[in-house]
């Protein structure tokens, strides 16, 4: 009886079995059944398509910066500046620049004890500089072993206006900095440079030359 | 090193074609290639700077590419990749200006700036700011003109200007006694302009100022010549 039992469920499980099997020549999957499963593997790689516009360019940059500027006889002051540089190539570069900052008394001044030479609004020296700079050094800086920055010496060449001690005066400025690229959009600046212009106040008039330090911090845009 | 600013969602991906394509350690030709990236391999597009490119490889590797390179590249639907190139033409065709020219003004050394609009062409809209420093005065400038170039074509193109405007004269103040001075003036010029490269200009001009002087103690217009040269960016 229980033979008889298993036999029926045997050959019920073949024929449930050979209903359900397909013929071979039924198994090969068509080709549009093929790019089927491959479409449904592939929504991994994202079908974006290309834009030049959505890329970031960073060609311009902006540069506030603070330091010294040592204003010849009138001791050494604090200054602000700010530059606005276009990146023409990789190595050259323009800009234009706006500084400020405020002499001092001269030693005379101090000494004499008498009345000042310039008044309070005189005091205060404004410059702009047209420049053109070129990256002499560009190198990379290792911090650590895994962190490497992008980095340049560069020399950079102004011509522009001092206004101080009542005039504006011709300044020739020549420079050297440092860039270190620590983003994609921003670097760090050390610059020194030396303005050099005429000055007439105490008397006869000569070339004097200005130095100025600073640090700066950049956006690029 | 990630970027700050670049999010994932605008990143552009490209296909190299080429057989490799090189990776330099920064953006400029004299930083060394460090790896080479294989035909069929895909490229993330960061940022571009100048004429280099930022990219992440598969493998999380960050280079720069320089764009020639870049443009043997595909995008991911398999089409060329190119890339916005300013060139002759585009200077040809720009409808702005925008530069720094520096010089000599009546024997006193000159800065200007200025931006120009194109109307057609041929001809354009100029505004200008000026200022000259001289041994015994300075001045300062605004004017306003029109430039007409009859071959706006050429890479190095002639061009005529007719202006007018206002001038400050400032005596210095340790010469003589201050007494500023506010002239009218008109402005003729001639000059070049020629094509350097991306979206750089040179100029030259030279130029004659006729100040409107002639009151009841002088009866005549004083003439100031200029010359100056600088660089210009156009879009």
């Amino acid at each position: 009886m229980e033979i008889r039992f298993s036999r029926f469920l045997l050959s019920a499980v073949a024929l449930s079995l050979m209903l359900t099997t397909q013929p071979a020549w039924c198994a090969t999957p068509s080709l549009d059944q093929i790019q089927e499963v491959e479409a449904v593997i592939q929504p991994d790689v994202k079908r974006v398509e290309f834009d030049e516009a959505k890329i970031k360019v960073g060609d311009l940059e902006i540069i506030p910066a603070i330091g010294i500027l040592s204003i010849e006889d009138f001791g050494a002051n604090p200054v602000i500046n700010t530059k606005l540089v276009y990146h023409i190539s990789e190595d050259l570069f323009m800009g234009f620049e706006l500084g400020r900052s405020k002499a001092g008394k001269t030693s005379y001044e101090i000494l004499s004890g008498g009345a000042p030479l310039l008044s309070d609004k005189e005091r205060v020296l404004t410059y702009y500089l047209f420049n053109v700079g070129y990256n002499i050094l560009p190198g990379e800086a290792y911090v650590t072993r895994d962190t490497t920055f992008n980095n340049a010496l560069y020399v950079d060449l102004g011509m522009g206006g001092v206004k101080f001690a009542g005039d504006t005066r011709l300044a020739v400025t020549l420079g050297v900095g440092y860039r270190l690229m620590l983003f994609d959009f921003s670097s760090v600046y050390i610059e020194l440079r030396d303005h050099t212009f005429n000055m007439d106040v105490l008397g006869e008039s000569k070339l004097t030359n200005n130095f100025e330090m600073n640090l700066g911090y950049s956006f690029y845009f | 090193m990630s970027s700050v600013w670049a999010d994932e969602e605008t990143v552009q991906r490209v296909k190299i074609a080429d057989p490799y394509i090189d990776l330099h350690s920064g953006p400029g030709e004299s930083y060394p290639i460090f790896h080479v990236i294989e035909r069929g391999d895909y490229l993330d597009v960061i940022l571009r700077r100048t004429s280099w490119m930022k990219v992440r490889t598969e493998k999380d590797l960050l280079g720069w590419v320089s764009v020639d390179q870049m443009e043997t590249t595909l995008t991911p639907a398999g089409e060329k990749v190119e890339f916005k190139h300013s060139t002759e033409e585009d200077f040809t065709q720009r409808n702005w200006e925008v530069g720094v020219l520096s010089g000599e003004l009546g024997g006193a050394t000159m800065f200007s700036l200025y931006g120009a609009r194109y109307i057609n062409r041929g001809l354009a809209v100029e505004l200008g700011y000026a200022q000259a420093i001289g041994t015994a005065s300075g001045s300062q400038l605004i004017k306003m003109g029109l430039l007409m170039q009859p071959f706006p074509e050429w890479s190095v193109s002639p061009y005529f200007y007719l202006g007018t405007g206002f001038i400050k004269v400032t005596p210095n103040a340790t010469i003589t006694i201050p007494e500023n001075k506010n002239n009218q003036f008109s402005n003729v010029g001639f000059g070049i302009r020629g094509y350097i490269s991306r979206k750089t200009i040179a100029r030259l001009e030279f130029g004659d100022y006729v100040l409107f002087t002639a009151d009841k103690n002088t009866d005549s217009n004083q003439s100031i010549k200029e010359w100056k040269l600088g660089l210009a960016v156009f879009f």
